[in-house]
């Protein structure tokens, strides 16, 4: 069993506190999605989960057993893929590839079979010889996805995988994180700026802010945490300096925010409250180019929590 | 699990091997770097300091009432073959004493006589003070220094005079009296001296990647494989040995093999450059082990090459200086230097007990990079 259970962790730093009492269950062959915007404390969680920093209280147990007592034993069944790109710049993916397989203790054929079905998942069996140093952010993502698949770990922690990848990259990046899933049933941790590309693969969701767990569940029980709410987008022309306040005073509207000349507001869906907000902005002389009405997403439900895009 | 560590060290040194293939800078710093600039300070000083002193002449003449001068201290004193330049005149009056130094120019008298009982012995310089003149007064205090201590010994001890000394040199571990051997005339070139000392005090820069991999959480990740922190270390630090070891013995080939053309004892020389990559690699895994990051790593790794290369004689002779030679003794690129030295001129085995301090310096820093690097966390 490799199921991962998160029992009251709390992590501090000096003063700060970068993770507080937080509890999840990611089951055996799922993908779970860790979301959360900067200094959320998703990186903080992870380093805890692979065991790279101790905890103040709590504790994580993979398939039952806890990372305090077993560390050495649980690592060997993580593939756990970095923020940055970790890699020697100045060697070939080949090399690359095989230094980290060693690490895992593979040799002769073993090894040799393991750089070609990595390579292969991740699309690099054509750059094998090329130098590091001398490819693009894709590929050196997906380099990077590579030497930690190399030992076929059963749980697969990506964070932030795809930060600054061409559109291109970040599809075969998702594509090979799915087959993995399905083909191999990895369970699989995934953090990630892009809320398209959670709502895309992760089949439960922890969103964190500030440390703390917001909330947790499937994408649908999420969303239906907020489902009374609309989410409406408006751009005009101009817009006056005190906007935010004037939206605020209207009952039944939640959230506002507004950038240049775009408001986002998160509104009751009841009781007429587009209605006021057009009277509102034609008795300011604002003039309206564009008005949308949608249902929440996942990107509504977080700025709904915490009053912040996910990328601020 | 020894079979697993084994291949962890295999996997680091042959990324190590590869990473420092792919890196020309890593060359340059250890091999072209202290050869080219040893070769340029030791051409350029050669001519200051590599003189060939050509003694003058100095005749001494000798009156000795007491007729001992022959088997005497002084007749040991002014032997022509250990002081080339003494031409010595016996003469046996007062009278031709003073005459014949009335003529010269430049020469000396010493005159031992009896007066009242005792024993003096006068000192008549002629000329101008010179090199000769001085090396011949040292010479001559030093051997009354030797005879009244001999005189002393046998009056208070007797026929135990002789047997006293042997134990007190057991017990000394050195000769009562220094004899000063030939071979000890011959010094370093200033040549030798440079290629020797720049890269005794430059090979402390050497380092695999430790810090760097640190830094860049090549580490981490390779902790994540389930490795423990206290195999990485040391397989940095057997990696970092290997490497470094192998550069020495190559840096050792051009100057000794091309530049120098000098034979030198094989296994002595084996010796003191593993301890030069023993000593290098636990000052470098000491940083990996107490610093998280390059910068950290430099601000501790670059004063320290300073002051080894200022206080530790590596651009100039710290022999001069007996305040500067006590210094220097405390910094280990002086320790090799005078190893090296040693392998040179033919004696590597004299200054063995350096060695052995560089052996204990190297476990003490090495342990305490272990025990910073084990109880830190790795990111």
């Amino acid at each position: 069993m490799y199921e991962i259970a998160i029992h009251n962790v709390t992590k501090r730093y000096d003063d700060q506190l970068a993770l507080d009492n937080v509890s999840a269950r990611i089951e055996e062959g799922e993908i779970f999605g860790l979301l959360g915007p900067n200094g959320a404390g998703k990186t903080t969680l992870i380093h805890l989960i692979c065991g790279l920093i101790g905890m103040d209280s709590g504790d994580i147990l993979i398939g039952g057993r806890s990372m305090k007592t077993s560390p050495e034993e649980l690592k060997a069944m993580i593939g756990y893929v970095p923020q940055e790109i970790v890699l020697f710049d100045s060697l070939s993916v080949k090399d690359n590839l095989e230094y980290f397989g060693r690490l895992y203790h593979l040799s002769g054929m073993q090894l040799k079979e393991k750089m070609r079905s990595a390579s292969e998942i991740t699309g690099l069996n054509d750059h094998l010889k090329q130098k590091v140093k001398k490819m693009s952010g894709g590929m050196k993502r997906r380099l990077n996805i590579a030497c930690a698949i190399m030992h076929d770990p059963k749980i697969l922690i990506l964070d932030e995988p795809t930060v600054g990848v061409d559109p291109q990259s970040r599809n075969h990046i998702l594509e090979s994180i799915r087959k993995m899933n399905r083909t191999q049933k990895t369970t699989v941790l995934y953090t990630s700026h892009y809320m398209e590309e959670a709502e895309a693969i992760c089949d439960r969701l922890i969103i964190l802010d500030l440390g703390k767990e917001l909330v947790q569940g499937t994408k649908k029980e999420i969303i239906r945490t907020i489902t009374n709410e609309t989410v409406v987008e408006i751009l005009t022309d101009h817009l006056p300096n005190d906007m935010t306040e004037a939206f605020q005073e209207i009952l039944g509207v939640k959230k506002v925010s507004i950038t240049e000349e775009k408001i986002h507001l998160i509104i009751d869906s009841s009781d007429h409250i587009v209605e006021k907000v057009v009277r509102l902005l034609s008795a300011r002389e604002v003039k309206i180019r564009n008005l949308s009405v949608d249902n929440p997403t996942l990107e509504t439900v977080f700025l709904s929590i915490t009053g912040k895009a996910l990328r601020d | 699990m020894i079979h697993n560590t084994w291949k962890v060290v295999g996997a680091i040194l042959a990324k190590d091997l590869k990473v420092a293939g792919s890196q020309g800078a890593l060359i340059v710093l250890l091999l072209v770097f202290p050869l080219a600039l040893g070769l340029f300070y030791g051409l350029m000083y050669q001519n200051v300091f590599d003189q060939n002193i050509t003694w003058a002449p100095l005749t001494v003449f000798l009156l000795d009432e007491t007729g001992e001068a022959d088997q005497g201290f002084i007749g040991k004193v002014l032997n022509v073959e250990s002081l080339p330049f003494v031409q010595k005149r016996i003469v046996s009056s007062v009278r031709g004493f003073e005459e014949s130094l009335a003529e010269q120019k430049d020469a000396v008298g010493i005159a031992i006589r009896r007066v009242e009982g005792q024993t003096l012995i006068y000192w008549h310089p002629i000329g101008e003070s010179s090199l000769e003149k001085s090396i011949l007064l040292q010479a001559v205090e030093k051997g009354i220094e030797e005879y009244q201590w001999q005189f002393r010994a046998s009056v208070f001890l007797g026929s135990e005079a002789e047997s006293f000394q042997k134990v007190w040199e057991t017990f000394a571990a050195r000769p009562l009296f220094r004899e000063i051997a030939r071979e000890d005339i011959r010094v370093l070139s200033t040549i030798e001296y440079f290629l020797i000392s720049l890269f005794a005090a430059f090979g402390f820069m050497f380092s695999t990647e430790f810090l760097r991999d640190r830094e860049q959480k090549l580490l981490a990740r390779a902790f994540m494989a389930g490795i423990g922190k206290s195999t990485l270390y040391w397989s940095n630090f057997l990696s970092n040995f290997i490497i470094f070891f192998a550069g020495i013995l190559v840096y050792f080939a051009i100057v000794f093999g091309l530049i120098l053309r000098s034979s030198i004892a094989i296994v002595p020389f084996f010796g003191i450059a593993a301890l030069q990559a023993l000593v290098v690699s636990a000052f470098q895994s000491l940083a990996g082990g107490l610093f998280k990051t390059n910068k950290t790593g430099l601000a501790f790794i670059l004063p320290a090459l300073f002051v080894m290369l200022y206080l530790g004689g590596a651009f100039y002779s710290v022999n001069q200086e007996p305040t500067m030679e006590k210094i220097a003794n405390f910094l280990p690129n002086y320790q090799l230097f005078k190893l090296y030295e040693g392998l040179v001129l033919g004696h590597p085995y004299q200054e063995a007990s350096r060695a052995f301090i560089l052996l204990a310096v190297s476990t003490v820093m090495a342990f305490i990079g272990w025990f910073a690097f084990t109880k830190k966390e790795v990111i």
